[in-house]
């Protein structure tokens, strides 16, 4: 029982040539804005992979519908690695991002949906670029696999694969064919892109600006064509836009058909959903009231906006910013800090912990409490009306666990780096958890650009490990993993 | 709430007992360095705390009922506080100057064995410093008598998380009732302090010097330096008996147990203080190497030296510093932040999660890459050949996320103080692992930056640290206060 690697060579055949297909775009792009140098790059990376994933796809073998679950990781981890260092090259050969390490940062941060950017200035780069840069976070928001099972629909194994992207609580069937589910998740996930970009430009921007901000909105991404962010916009109606949009992706994309099939009302009683956005409430509630009381801020719609704004990126995990929360007080930046161990809610475009592995933390913390007290009852954890397995929650209990070390062993490889321990700490932070902007030398307003080569290796594989949900990609180290005979 | 409150009033009038008791020494140092300003007092305390000690005593003397595990808890928790506030009027009556959130911070620092301070040393009266030395001697037996005779008995810690071949035949052999168990650990802690104060004497401290930092490092509380530092401003023979003692205190005392039935093989077979001892060996070198790479050391041997002891003095949460860390390289204080959240082994002085605990759910995240890759593969984690059961493994990671929640509600509070985030963050993390210094502004131990409410907070994360959590966070727990109702 090995790996099936001719079927997962002839997926990659097909991702190589999606990927060759979604360049086309910035070179329209650069088409429209007369930037004949860039789409020459362009092609000088499409040619080559689309003949490349033909040959891959090609590759004649029956055994493709054998793909199994263990396949699928491999599948999943090297999709998002061969995409980011493919997609880094137009960069590099460009010379917009001559060095390779950071072109690659850069590619993981899209693909990851991360939105940190080693670019220090960002607004004198070709448009076609930033467009190719902008986008990579609307493909990975979704996931590319989840994208090729669309058109592959006779016998992959799809569901396996797309569990590999989101384990953890199930994606619950909604549909008797993957496909088909993942078709209906993409038509969603349309929708939201075509409103977003409409009431950006309704609200004055021009059809570029409001693609790139939708992009990084809709994929929980973060960037942006601008230097600072989405506080380049003045306008509040902008910031409240987006702030509906980071919210509603950061939701699990499933309770919106619960409501479309059954009601609104069955998809609110999920404790997720409840969960997230009480977390926003409060939140943001807090950090408004607090600026105010202390005098900080005057306008209570300024404080609210950017409380709200700021909150919401940072629990949705994309990042975007109007105001520098590291220049707030502590008690503000504490809160914003809490947020990055949160994360989205799951099967969302959000990174990080994933708000469903708080909730059954929550609920086996206050279990084990109970235990001290009454040893000899029992007790089980629900969720709404279900009940978890042990073995659910002892898998979540490890993912947590999994996530801390990661975070210790990155913070330990980027110390090395010898900036101080919160930038080097938050940086790490940030990455596992697809945010963005961390603290210090990382906040808001700064960049990556400060980081050895090393360091935005380590940086870039944590983002992909944060993305993949950890287990994904570290599975690919143990040597149970290739040869089950090992035992 | 139906508690019965003729135990808990015994409980204190033994506490006040007790604790008049340990006044003694302090006005006998008085009495000997002519301080008779504060001598007076002093008597007079002693006295009336050992009064109405005896005074309730003796009418509860002939109530003897058992406790149930709730009250274990608040007696527990209250025992504490009690000591604590009691603990605090020394301070008051020998020093000008400060309020009484101050004393009560001074206080709970010394009992709970944390170096950190608001009073510094060198304006202290000699009564005073014997006091504090007194206070951190007997917290350190206090934090054994826990562990071993009070935590079992209710459910908690220690016992069901050491590996059970000491705790079953063995015991009985040596000794018939838990309470034999806890004498003999007191016998160990004493003759360990007997032998460190003679060896102290033989450096370059005077005799009075050599028994506060004997009775500070021995219960890994920190040290005594006169000029009111925590920095070890030492000979190199009195460091090395200071470090070594670190080491021994912070130890599994099983080890000491084994050895007393003379069972030396298996006492130097200890999977937790092997590891322990050899994750601190990892870190020195670690240390040392950066150290003398960054040339803040020239000499590889002072780098060695200086890491070895700022290594143990962080992994046994003594708290001393050799030298202003903050200005060390950032992977040096990466691995002394991780060593401030493992801490020391269980059943020792020191506090923080325990390296029992941090080996524990380091193997269950390599077991939990381990079930990805073979979902229905049965694989027990073992520790030192013996299976962990599946109880301990839960009640391991309950604890690790019962200690990250409280530490997350600290550094909440504490973000009102305003400080910087390094200050925040590893102020309340130093008190909750019961350590003492951090980075930032506290990197001397020196809370006294904080606002009264900030040292309040801190004095609650050192007692929950000490009291390894449960005793609070029952307190959280609805069927605590009514028993009655099931929940």
């Amino acid at each position: 029982m090995t790996i099936n690697f001719h079927g997962v060579i002839k997926v990659l055949g097909i991702m190589l040539m999606i990927l060759a297909v979604a360049m086309l775009l910035p070179v329209i792009v650069g088409f429209y804005y007369k930037e004949i140098f860039e789409i020459k790059t362009f092609f000088k990376v499409i040619i080559p992979c689309l003949i490349l994933g033909v040959v891959l796809f090609h590759l004649k073998n029956p055994s493709l519908t054998k793909l199994k679950a263990r396949d699928g990781f491999l599948i999943v981890s090297l999709t998002w690695i061969i995409s980011s260092l493919v997609s880094a090259l137009p960069f590099v050969i460009s010379g917009t991002i001559p060095n390779y390490f950071d072109a690659f940062f850069e590619m993981c941060s899209g693909y990851s949906t991360t939105g940190s950017t080693i670019l220090t200035e960002i607004e004198g780069l070709p448009k076609s670029m930033l467009f190719w840069r902008s986008f990579t976070h609307w493909l990975g928001g979704m996931g590319i696999i989840v994208f090729a099972m669309i058109f592959l629909e006779s016998g992959v194994k799809g569901q396996l694969i797309a569990s590999a992207e989101t384990p953890g609580p199930t994606l619950d069937k909604l549909t008797p064919r993957f496909s088909d589910t993942a078709r209906n998740l993409y038509v969603l996930y349309f929708v939201f892109t075509i409103i977003e970009a409409v009431l950006l430009m309704l609200g004055g921007l021009s059809l570029y600006d409001a693609l790139v901000q939708t992009f990084g909105t809709v994929g929980t991404g973060g960037f942006s064509n601008y230097n600072n962010s989405i506080a380049h916009f003045r306008s509040p109606y902008i910031h409240w836009v987006i702030i509906i949009f980071m919210t509603l992706c950061g939701i699990n994309f499933n309770l919106y058909f619960i409501a479309f099939k059954q009601s609104i009302k069955a998809a609110l009683e999920d404790i997720e959903l409840r969960t997230y956005l009480s977390i926003i409430a409060i939140f943001s509630l807090a950090i408004a009231a607090y600026i105010l009381i202390i005098g900080y801020e005057h306008s209570i719609f300024k404080a609210v906006t950017d409380a709200t704004f700021q909150v919401v990126a940072v629990i949705t995990t994309t990042g975007y910013m109007t105001y520098d929360f590291d220049i707030w007080p502590t008690f503000a930046k504490i809160l914003i800090f809490l947020l990055m161990f949160v994360g989205a809610s799951s099967s969302s475009t959000g990174g990080g912990v994933k708000v469903i592995r708080i909730v059954v933390a929550a609920k086996f913390i206050k279990k084990g409490i109970n235990k001290i007290l009454h040893p000899n009852r029992l007790y089980e954890i629900s969720i709404g009306d279900r009940e978890i397995q042990q073995e659910t929650a002892s898998n979540i209990a490890n993912f947590i666990f999994m996530y801390i070390a990661t975070i210790i062993v990155g913070t330990l490889l980027v110390s090395l780096n010898n900036f101080d321990i919160l930038t080097s700490f938050s940086a790490v932070l940030t990455c596992i958890g697809n945010i963005g902007p961390g603290f210090n030398l990382v906040g808001p307003t700064m960049n990556f650009s400060i980081f050895s080569d090393f360091s935005k290796l380590v940086l870039s594989i944590i983002m992909i490990a944060g993305r993949l949900e950890l287990f994904t990609l570290f599975m690919l180290f143990s040597p149970h993993y290739y040869n089950s005979n090992k035992a | 709430m139906n508690f019965n409150y003729k135990i808990i009033l015994k409980t204190i009038s033994f506490i006040l007992l007790f604790e008049g008791v340990a006044m003694i020494p302090s006005w006998l140092a008085a009495f000997k360095y002519h301080e008779t300003e504060v001598m007076w007092p002093l008597i007079l305390l002693s006295l009336v705390s050992i009064s109405f000690g005896i005074f309730f005593f003796k009418k509860l003397r002939d109530y003897n009922r058992k406790l149930t595990s709730r009250e274990g808890f608040i007696i527990a928790l209250l025992s504490w506080i009690i000591v604590s506030m009691l603990g605090s009027i020394p301070y008051l009556i020998s020093i000008e100057g400060y309020s009484l959130a101050d004393c009560f911070f001074e206080s709970v620092a010394g009992w709970t064995t944390t170096s950190s301070y608001v009073i510094p040393s060198c304006s202290m009266t000699k009564s005073l410093m014997l006091w504090k030395a007194t206070t951190n001697w007997l917290g350190g037996m206090g934090i054994l008598v826990l562990t071993i005779s009070i935590f079992p008995a209710l459910g908690v810690g220690g016992k069901n998380i050491v590996s059970s071949e000491l705790t079953g035949p063995e015991l009985t052999k040596m000794s018939a009732r838990i309470s034999d168990t806890a004498k003999i650990a007191y016998e160990i802690y004493l003759i360990m302090t007997l032998i460190e104060l003679i060896l102290l004497n033989l450096g370059d401290m005077g005799f009075f010097e050599a028994l506060l930092n004997t009775l500070s490092t021995v219960s890994t509380s920190g040290i005594f330096d006169t000029r009111g530092e925590i920095i070890l401003n030492f000979s190199p023979y009195t460091k090395t008996v200071i470090t070594l003692f670190s080491i021994l205190a912070s130890i599994n005392f099983k080890v000491y147990f084994l050895m007393y039935i003379g069972q030396f093989s298996r006492a130097f077979k200890d999977i937790e203080v092997k590891s322990y001892l050899l994750i601190l060996l990892i870190c020195s070198l670690i240390c040392g190497g950066a150290l003398w790479y960054s040339g803040t050391y020239t000499n590889i041997f002072n780098a060695l030296g200086a890491a070895t002891v700022q290594v143990v003095s962080f992994g046994s949460t003594s708290g001393f510093s050799v030298s202003n860390i903050s200005t060390w390289p950032t992977i040096c204080q990466a691995v002394l932040i991780f060593l401030m959240i493992m801490g020391g082994c269980s059943l020792s002085t020191s506090g923080s999660l325990k390296a029992i605990r941090v080996m524990i759910s380091f193997k269950l995240i390599v077991r939990g890459i381990y079930k990805r890759i073979h979902p229905r593969a049965i694989k027990p984690v073992l520790l030192g050949g013996n299976p962990v059961k599946a109880s301990t493994a839960t009640a391991v990671t309950v604890y690790i996320m019962l200690f990250f929640t409280m530490y997350a509600g600290g550094i909440l509070l504490l973000s009102l103080e305003n400080k910087d985030m390094t200050t925040t963050l590893t102020a309340a993390l130093s008190a909750i692992s019961n350590n003492g210094s951090g980075l930032g502004e506290i990197s001397d131990g020196n809370y006294g930056v904080f606002s009264d409410f900030g040292k309040i907070i801190s004095a609650i994360l050192m007692l929950l640290g000490r009291l390894e959590l449960y005793a609070v966070a029952v307190l959280f727990s609805r069927s605590f206060w009514k028993p009655d109702q099931v929940r």
